[in-house]
């Protein structure tokens, strides 16, 4: 199955990304985390564009190739080879991809009022225990253990208001790449309880299972779009700050 | 792509001689920047050549310190005049203008409306303009200079509020990619050439003796030019974040010409020229010679060394 991209306004953001951080999300799209081995699902190392893009190292020419892969884990296999061949593309658009993570975390991003919030309200959600709006967020004990990790006392002590988070994530970028990368370091199936229990379950449902979005895939990989997400809004030519 | 040694060339110091600082400062001699030759002004021998100044390409670590290369310039400045220390070299010039001229051509060959075309003829007029006076002063014609200089700082003037136009015009919601991509690349290559061609408008005054195209008056269009540059990196970022942010845009030309805008809004060798022209006014505070201190300071030092040659 060809790799086509879904022309797609949540991950336009890819064409504004640094090479590395494109071979980073590349990489997590085709490579396990827990063992480095090469996802069998995975099309876009043989997909030829992205492959000679990267041997001559210029890989932001292939960040369409790499959308389309994130694209395609996102949606149902079944549903891609038939999109495939109908149509011209592959998978699900980048907002589907972040409603089904919405779902599986339990989080609502109803309200959000663009992108970038969605993956601010999953991100707040995932680094949660219990999520209280208006209340107070409780870290679970892997998120508490990397916080302590990354020097956040704010995060580390445990509990933190809801309101205070929020602001720090949209205030603060350099708050908001560490709570990325203490997501990062927490163990795919142990992202909050809530995550774990919800993941199960969907899981467990055979077709979903086998053939639903991938979402141990996709939820890393959107935390690093959010990461790319950011980096272009402070930066978005990325010029020699002064 | 050209080189740093391509582009600009600064005089050698070893040029000035105490003899040629006296003659500038005292009008016997006049100096021409576009070709780098000093020439008597006055008597029998007027016209006639003094000297060849030598040039020497600017270096990274004359780009990376202006300062020190311009002090140069307060150094020559008497109060009648202002020197100008670097030379835009001919064929840097040249291919820049060639630039904007394949992207006028581009966005010409894609235009329908006249009205549109007429518009565009804008750019061209002020490329034609600083292509004659670029040859101006290579010829040294100082006769016709005065209309060709006016004519060149009417038509920047229209170029730049053009672009303000055409800022407006990309705007507007459902334009095609392609159309940003060439109206982007015409911009960028137009501002792109300015820095030389103020250095250009300064040129014909030097050579023409209007001091009010030489001297203070450069800052002003020189800031005048900034805050166009300030404005479009302005606007440039804006379409950036709106593609960043998920509003959507064309996403593939913006990625496309991100290199180019770096390096518009970051080249060293457009901050060295705008910088050259922004160097402070010639230094008058008072002295026995009447001439600057530190002009004095070298008109000693050089003294001591023809002394010696003598």
């Amino acid at each position: 199955m060809a790799l086509k991209y879904r022309d797609d306004k949540g991950l336009a953001v890819l064409a504004l990304a640094e090479e590395g951080d494109l071979e980073r999300l590349a990489d997590l799209l085709t490579h396990d985390e827990t063992d480095g081995n090469q996802r069998m699902t995975q099309e876009l190392l043989e997909t030829p564009g992205f492959a000679q893009a990267r041997t001559e190292a210029r890989i932001a020419d292939a960040w369409q190739f790499i959308a389309a892969e994130l694209q395609t884990f996102g949606g149902d296999g079944v549903a891609n080879r038939i999109r495939s061949m109908k149509g011209d593309h592959t998978g699900v658009p980048y907002q589907e991809i972040l409603d089904d993570i919405a779902k599986c975390i339990g989080a609502d991003i109803k309200a959000a009022k663009d992108v970038s919030n969605c993956e601010e309200a999953l991100i707040l959600k995932m680094l949660a225990e219990r999520y209280v709006p208006k209340g107070t967020v409780a870290l679970s004990p892997h998120a508490r253990a990397a916080a302590r990790e990354f020097n956040r006392p704010e995060l580390a002590e445990g509990s933190v208001s809801v309101q205070a988070m929020q602001d720090l994530l949209w205030d603060d970028d350099g708050f908001f790449f560490d709570a990325i990368a203490i997501l990062r370091r927490i163990p795919q199936f142990s992202i909050g309880a809530t995550v774990a229990a919800n993941a199960l379950r969907m899981w467990s449902t055979p077709a979903a299972g086998v053939t639903g979005p991938a979402l141990r895939i996709t939820i890393p990989a959107m935390l690093e779009v959010a990461r790319i997400r950011r980096k272009a809004l402070r930066n978005p030519i990325n010029l020699a700050e002064a | 792509m050209f080189t740093i040694a391509n582009a600009v060339f600064k005089f050698a110091e070893s040029n000035w001689t105490p003899s040629i600082i006296q003659g500038i400062n005292d009008g016997s001699m006049v100096f021409s920047p576009s070709n780098g030759s000093i020439r008597y002004a006055k008597g029998e021998l007027k016209g006639r050549l003094v000297k060849h100044l030598d040039l020497v390409p600017v270096t990274p670590e004359d780009l990376a310190n202006p300062q020190q290369m311009l002090q140069l310039a307060t150094t020559l400045a008497s109060a009648a005049v202002v020197v100008g220390v670097i030379v835009v070299a001919t064929a840097y010039l040249a291919g820049k203008i060639d630039a904007v001229q394949r992207s006028v051509d581009a966005v010409g060959g894609a235009i329908a409306q006249q009205d549109q075309r007429e518009n565009l003829r804008i750019v061209t007029n002020y490329t034609g303009a600083l292509a004659a006076a670029r040859e101006l002063l290579d010829s040294n014609a100082v006769a016709s200079a005065g209309n060709v200089a006016s004519g060149l700082i009417k038509e920047r003037h229209r170029a730049l509020a053009y672009l303000e136009g055409l800022r407006t015009l990309i705007d507007r919601p459902g334009i095609a990619a392609d159309e940003v991509d060439r109206s982007l690349a015409l911009m960028i290559r137009l501002l792109d050439v300015m820095p030389a061609a103020l250095q250009v408008e300064r040129d014909i005054g030097l050579l023409t003796g209007d001091h009010s195209l030489a001297e203070n008056p450069s800052q002003a269009p020189v800031k005048e030019y900034r805050r166009h540059l300030g404005d479009f990196r302005k606007w440039c970022e804006g379409v950036y974040r709106r593609v960043a942010a998920g509003e959507g845009g064309p996403a593939e030309v913006l990625r496309k010409h991100r290199p180019a805008l770096q390096q518009l809004f970051e080249s060293p060798i457009n901050e060295f020229m705008l910088s050259s022209l922004e160097a402070p006014s010639p230094a008058t505070g008072s002295h026995s010679t009447g001439l600057p201190r530190p002009l004095e300071a070298l008109f000693k030092s050089a003294a001591r060394s023809e002394g010696k040659a003598r």
